[in-house]
């Protein structure tokens, strides 16, 4: 494979990074990360997506030691737990653990991880080979009922020059056990920052998992998200992941539905009005008779922004009664705004409920007709608009101090979105 | 308070209204008849300022201004209310949610102060009494399961709301049985003052045995060929429309 030279070398410096600061424990990784490359547009799970990092510039591995930062705002999470990633590592000086009753945290020191459907990626073996650095495990004992959610906040603090950094996390969700948790994603623009995170979420029999994630990039951030999830019997998984601000996120999302009766849902919003690159890769795997997933992705898009949803639904031969819906539903207010949805469809049992779709478009032009044939002026009308369709998303946050965030960030970035 | 005037407009190459002329004054109900795919629906899109259709010639001065200069939601805060014929769903946006934007954008236009929401919320208590909605349909997605009736019904609750001068009801009968058809029928003649107007859109007579109309209109092929009283309406009921288009193809 013809590599981009600028990635080749940044792959190399990486390498010597890691393994100035891991010794022999990533020894694995790093070898398999050496036998591969960053992905290129001839890679078809990248064609639209070309992964890309500033030039002229060094990348410094971080895996934590940063410096507390004044401005993470504790008060923004109030009503949640806390757990902050600082430069890419769990820290637990600047975490509230001490009030979690019903959970165990602790730093990875074993990585036992999932299979994926993207097994042969240099992101993976890349984060893998300093989990035992960064990582963070997370356990949630049979039956706790977490009541507040835990919200994991990524933020940087490096400014020497552009960072890497390789957060992950693990957590085990355990039997008939409920719980939330909400990452923050932040950079705040003063180096470029790569973020190569995994998180892996183990969902045990009647356990009740939503996982929220917030991401805020800017023009020189790159995130790049691994999420790996296996459900057991009657677990009910929610994903929920609203995109904004500018710079390049990718997102694959994989679900293994183990076993029977459990339920999977993915929601996704994405609001952009510059150069935002946003692409989701879902992958459902249902391996048991009798489960159901539903995914809905949702984008508007002005400026230069562009989306991608490839969503990959695979339903086993076993998996007999399953009910799989894929929605992509995207609004272009711009000529140069751009979506590319595929769904991929790979069905091997014979009695399934299967729908998929994708529209993409501008603003219908009858709402936008009633409502001014009843007083209100077109900007007034397509705003309203807009919000309702990302109300649809933002409906799906119940918890009150998320939903506050949430919509918060939301409406702040739909007023650049509508004053372009 | 409406006057049109040899009103000429197409869609694409195709010519719809062929000059209608139609005089609305206070205090009036117009009612307008005529076949399908003769023109009445198109002349109540284009008086809203539907902006498909375009007016190649001809004038409607509404309130000594011209009505065609002004946008789609000039023409709402001057007064001007369409009940639409097929009310669509917007999924999110509640009718609570945009009447009360709709009221205080026609309360600013005309240097009304906002309407607090106790006030907001006492008149759409009375309002929709009015109308016999369910209030809990107001608070939900705008027409989103709502029932043919509940639909309309809520065309005629906006209405009640905005407290337009010139109400434009676009075949606000079609597909309501005889109760939502009194409801309807009954809330437009409660809201009639001796200073609004309306001009009833309609394909049958029925509901003109319950909105009495001052003035028929019989629209066939894009222009008025024959007006006359609510007597009319009644002899088109039992004669059809054939004898009325004879009649003016001796003209
Ligand atoms: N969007 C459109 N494109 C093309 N023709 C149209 C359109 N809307 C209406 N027409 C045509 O204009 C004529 C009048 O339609 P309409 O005003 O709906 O009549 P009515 O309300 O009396 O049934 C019909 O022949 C109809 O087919």
């Amino acid at each position: 494979m013809k590599t981009n030279p600028q990635l080749e070398d940044l792959k190399l410096s990486l390498l010597a990074q890691i393994q100035s600061v891991s010794k022999e424990k990533s020894t694995i990784f790093l070898e398999e990360a050496d036998q591969l490359h960053f992905p290129n547009s001839k890679n078809e799970e990248w064609k639209y997506s070309s992964f890309s990092v500033s030039k002229d510039t060094n990348y410094t591995l971080r895996t934590g030691q940063g410096k507390a930062m004044a401005s993470i705002h504790a008060e923004a999470f109030e009503g949640c737990h806390l757990l902050v990633f600082l430069d890419g590592a769990f820290t637990e000086s600047l975490s509230s653990t001490e009030v979690l009753k019903g959970l165990t945290i602790k730093k990875i020191n074993h990585l036992e991880t999932f299979t994926s459907a993207y097994e042969n990626n240099i992101f993976n073996q890349l984060n893998g080979s300093t989990a035992h650095l960064s990582g963070l495990s997370i356990q949630v004992n049979e039956k706790a009922i977490i009541e507040k959610p835990i919200v994991i906040f990524h933020c940087n603090s490096y400014t020497e020059s552009a960072a890497w950094v390789q957060p992950r996390i693990q957590v085990q969700v355990g039997e008939r056990a409920e719980v939330t948790f909400a990452e923050i994603w932040q950079s705040d623009g003063a180096q470029p920052v790569v973020t190569n995170a995994v998180q892996e979420i183990d969902v045990k029999k009647s356990a009740i998992v939503k996982w929220f994630s917030l991401e805020k990039g800017n023009k020189d951030s790159s995130l790049i998200n691994q999420t790996r999830v296996e459900t057991a019997e009657k677990a009910v998984f929610q994903h929920l992941v609203v995109s904004l601000g500018e710079g390049f996120i990718r997102n694959n999302l994989e679900i293994k539905i183990n076993s029977t009766e459990a339920d999977a849902h993915m929601y996704g919003l994405s609001i952009g009005s510059a150069k935002l690159h946003v692409d989701h890769h879902t992958f459902i795997n249902h391996k048991a008779v009798n489960t159901t997933s539903n995914q809905l992705y949702k984008s508007i898009f002005s400026g230069k922004a562009t989306g991608v949803f490839n969503g990959k639904i695979l339903v086993d031969q076993v998996a007999q009664k399953t009910n799989a819906y894929q929605s992509s539903k995207n609004i272009l207010l711009s000529t140069d705004a751009k979506v590319y949805a595929k769904p991929q469809l790979e069905i091997f049992a014979d009695d399934v409920k299967c729908s998929h779709g994708a529209t993409i478009g501008q603003l219908d032009e009858e709402p936008i007709f009633y409502l001014r044939s009843r007083g209100l002026d077109e900007a007034t009308a397509k705003q309203m608009l807009v919000q309702a369709f990302a109300s649809e998303i933002l409906m799906k946050v119940e918890n009150k101090s998320l939903h506050a965030l949430f919509e918060a960030e939301i409406m702040a970035e739909m007023e650049r979105l509508v004053s372009k | 308070m409406l006057k049109i005037e040899n009103l000429h407009a197409s869609i694409g190459e195709k010519e719809i209204l062929k000059g209608i002329n139609l005089t609305v004054n206070p205090g009036e109900v117009h009612a307008i008849m005529g076949p399908n795919g003769s023109g009445k629906s198109t002349l109540a899109s284009v008086l809203a300022g539907r902006e498909d259709y375009e007016v190649t010639s001809g004038s409607v001065t509404y309130r000594d201004m011209d009505l065609l200069e002004l946008s789609p939601e000039e023409r709402a805060r001057e007064g001007v209310f369409l009940a639409f014929q097929y009310p669509i769903e917007i999924p999110g946006v509640t009718t609570i949610n945009f009447l009360k934007t709709a009221i205080n954008e026609i309360r600013k236009h005309r240097g009304e102060e906002a309407l607090d929401a106790v006030s907001f919320l006492k008149r759409m208590k009375e309002k929709s009494k009015l109308v016999e909605i369910d209030q809990s349909l107001l608070s939900r997605s705008l027409n989103e399961g709502f029932s043919g009736g509940e639909k309309k019904r809520n065309e005629i609750f906006q209405m009640a709301m905005l407290e337009p001068r010139l109400a434009i009801l676009d075949e606000t009968d079609s597909g309501l049985d005889i109760d939502a058809l009194r409801i309807v029928a009954n809330g437009v003649n409660l809201l009639k003052t001796p200073n609004n107007a309306t001009i009833v859109v309609t394909h049958y007579q029925r509901l003109l045995d319950y909105i009495v109309p001052d003035f028929v209109h019989v629209l066939w092929n894009g222009k008025i060929i024959k007006s006359g009283t609510k007597e009319l309406a009644l002899e088109l009921e039992e004669k059809g429309y054939d004898w009325v288009k004879a009649e003016a193809a001796l003209v």
